[in-house]
């Protein structure tokens, strides 16, 4: 389709004039619009017309250009007229041939050369187009992939970059997971791991070694199978019937080994929890422990008959036994012998103590009525409270029910004794102690309240520790072994009860004791 | 006549503590210092009360007393155990053994000694 057939579109005009006026009005905007430098030259190669494009790339206006030889605005004269002789006597169309326009300004600039026989006009068509804006667009595209080269390598960089650091990242979490499998795999502690999904994942080799197993038996078993398996049923049964948290529980595996067992769950970036069971050898330590107690047991008993010597040699001498002795040596004989007094309750609470520890202490529990038993430990203190001048009273609450115990009652009354020295001491004269004893439901409750020195806040935590005495009354009586506590609160628990306090240093302190009632 | 008593400790200033007190109430007091001399001094003597104690070498007071027990002639004989330590086991075995009473070492005063002597035996005469 060619150019002059869109008119179509248009209104035709209604004489031919008017059609010739429009189509070179048509012709005559396209040809200034045209980009492309193009001009119109006849059979002697003088230029009859040019378009803008034309004018501008040759910096001359129309009139310059007009009548003018085309061979003046080129650098190649020669080459020019034999092209220009050829197109009219071949009446043909020359391409793409490479020629230097000459401008105004004397400049050369390189273009591409078309041109094209018009058979109805008997002119050609010279149409160029500029190497510049050519090497410009090339330049361009030269430019773009340079640049989209530059990119893409970039690209390329930064990808090896991150396949680098992912190397590293890689080898360096290989590392860590070698590290930790070395870790857990050599650990002194036998260790057992069960996944997020409850069955067992990891089993390192000391656990294997102390349970008498191999992993692969027992790997991605769950939990509750387990635990009717016949080789880990009783140390499963320590943790519980599901899987939960326990703290340096004993097991004994066999008759060389005793183990400590923890177990916990663990969390891993608070996704679902993984679970752990820690399982300490403690044989040994089990071992010192006995050779300890019984070492002590020992040197307890060696020590009683010496002592026991002392207190009546003394107890001799202050009776007269040996003669009449003085005021002054009734003194200091007397001093001696409270001193013997008190290293026999030392060495007596030694062996509870050891006692304790063996597992041996309770004795045969008989069943009594605590209210006698309170009765009778209040009346062997009366005496003491009543020298101190500290109050000492004894309430027995009226209850519906006897309030009867099955209880040790040599070390139920030593217990309740303890408390009541420990009141009786530590309360300044003029000071109170009450006895509360009164039963609830199946409970006996056994309160004893003073208003004397009190317990620091900041020690009231190792109160029933072996030993301990708390900073305040260290220095109000020197003497005191720090057993009585760790005895009482032994004798209570093992009898089933609980035993609490409230203390504020120097208002007082209250025990409360609870014991459950066997009928 | 005088009441007997035999005191078998091994313990000399105890022996001697309770050999004291018990003479000076009118008793007449012997000392064994061993198992096998106290033994012996029960069979010859036929006292009317024996303190025995029970750790001692050569012959133990519970061997002393088994032996008491299981001779005819001096089966009856009234004995109070001196025990060092008053475990509940030891108090048991003792009784089995038809002991009359105990004293233990670490606990008790001369007092008790002779209350308890008294108690059993009646005065020295």
């Amino acid at each position: 389709m060619s150019f002059w057939s869109s008119k179509k579109t248009e209104q035709l005009a209604q004489t031919e004039q008017d059609q010739i006026t429009l189509i070179e009005s048509r012709f005559k905007e396209f040809w200034n619009f045209l980009p492309l430098p193009v001009c119109e030259i006849n059979k002697n190669g003088v230029v009859i017309d040019a378009n803008q494009e034309f004018q501008k790339i040759t910096e001359y206006n129309i009139t310059g250009l007009r009548d003018k030889s085309l061979t003046r605005f080129f650098s190649e004269k020669n080459k020019i007229e034999e092209i220009i002789s050829s197109v009219f006597t071949d009446k043909k169309s020359i391409k793409d041939q490479n020629f230097s326009i000459l401008n105004y300004s004397k400049q050369l600039i390189p273009v591409k050369f078309y041109c094209n026989f018009i058979k109805e006009s008997n002119t050609t068509l010279v149409c160029l187009i500029s190497q510049g804006s050519l090497k410009e667009i090339q330049q361009g595209m030269e430019e773009q992939i340079k640049l989209r080269t530059k990119d893409i390598e970039e690209s390329r960089a930064a990808l090896l970059n991150m396949l680098e650091d992912t190397e590293e990242a890689r080898a360096r979490a290989e590392e860590a997971m070698v590290k930790t499998e070395t870790i857990f795999s050599n650990f002194l502690d036998g260790l057992i791991v069960f996944n997020p999904n409850g069955q067992l994942e990891l089993i390192n080799a000391r656990a294997e070694k102390f349970l008498g197993i191999k992993k692969d038996d027992y790997v991605g078993k769950t939990f509750p199978i387990l635990r009717k398996d016949k080789r880990l049923k009783s140390l499963l049964e320590i943790v519980g019937d599901s899987m939960q948290s326990v703290f340096r529980k004993e097991f004994v595996a066999n008759s060389d080994l005793i183990l400590e067992v923890t177990s916990t769950f663990i969390s891993i970036d608070e996704r679902k929890l993984s679970f752990l069971i820690i399982l300490h050898d403690i044989s040994r330590e089990r071992v010192i422990e006995d050779l300890k107690n019984q070492f002590v047991s020992v040197a307890a008993h060696q020590l009683r008959t010496p002592l026991s010597i002392i207190k009546w040699g003394l107890g001799m001498f202050l009776a007269g036994d040996i003669g009449k002795i003085t005021k002054d040596q009734t003194v200091l004989l007397d001093k001696t012998y409270q001193t013997n007094e008190r290293m026999i309750k030392l060495v007596n609470d030694l062996l509870n103590v050891s006692k304790i520890e063996e597992g041996r202490y309770l004795y045969q529990p008989k069943i009594v009525d605590m209210q006698e038993l309170v009765q009778q430990v209040y009346d062997s203190s009366k005496e003491v409270a009543q020298r101190k001048k500290v109050e000492f009273k004894l309430n027995i609450k009226k209850s519906e029910k006897e309030k009867i115990v099955k209880i040790d009652i040599e070390k139920m009354g030593l217990a309740i004794k303890n408390i009541i020295d420990n009141a009786i001491t530590y309360t300044l004269p003029g000071g109170k102690i009450e006895i509360n004893l009164s039963r609830t439901g199946d409970k006996i409750d056994l309160v004893i309240k003073d208003t004397g020195v009190g317990i620091p806040e900041k020690q009231q935590e190792r109160v029933f520790s072996k030993f301990f005495r708390a900073a305040n009354v260290v220095k109000l009586e020197t003497d005191g072994t720090g057993l009585g506590l760790f005895i009482t609160r032994n004798v209570v628990e093992a009898h089933g009860g609980k035993i609490s306090f409230k203390s504020k240093e120097g208002h007082g302190t209250t025990f409360f004791i609870t014991l459950p009632a066997t009928v | 006549m005088a009441k007997k008593i035999i005191i078998v400790e091994d313990e000399e200033i105890l022996a001697g503590l309770l050999y004291k007190k018990l003479t000076g109430l009118g008793y007449e007091v012997f000392v064994a210092v061993d198992g096998e001399q106290g033994l012996q001094a029960i069979r010859e003597i036929k006292p009317n009360l024996v303190l025995l104690d029970i750790v001692m070498p050569k012959m133990g007071g519970f061997d002393v007393l088994r032996a008491v027990r299981g001779d005819e002639a001096i089966k009856n004989t009234k004995i109070m155990i001196i025990s060092n330590s008053g475990q509940p086991v030891e108090i048991e075995k003792a009784k089995e053994l038809e002991v009359q009473d105990w004293l233990v070492k670490t606990e008790f005063d001369p007092q008790e000694v002779l209350d308890k002597t008294v108690k059993l035996i009646g005065q020295a005469d």
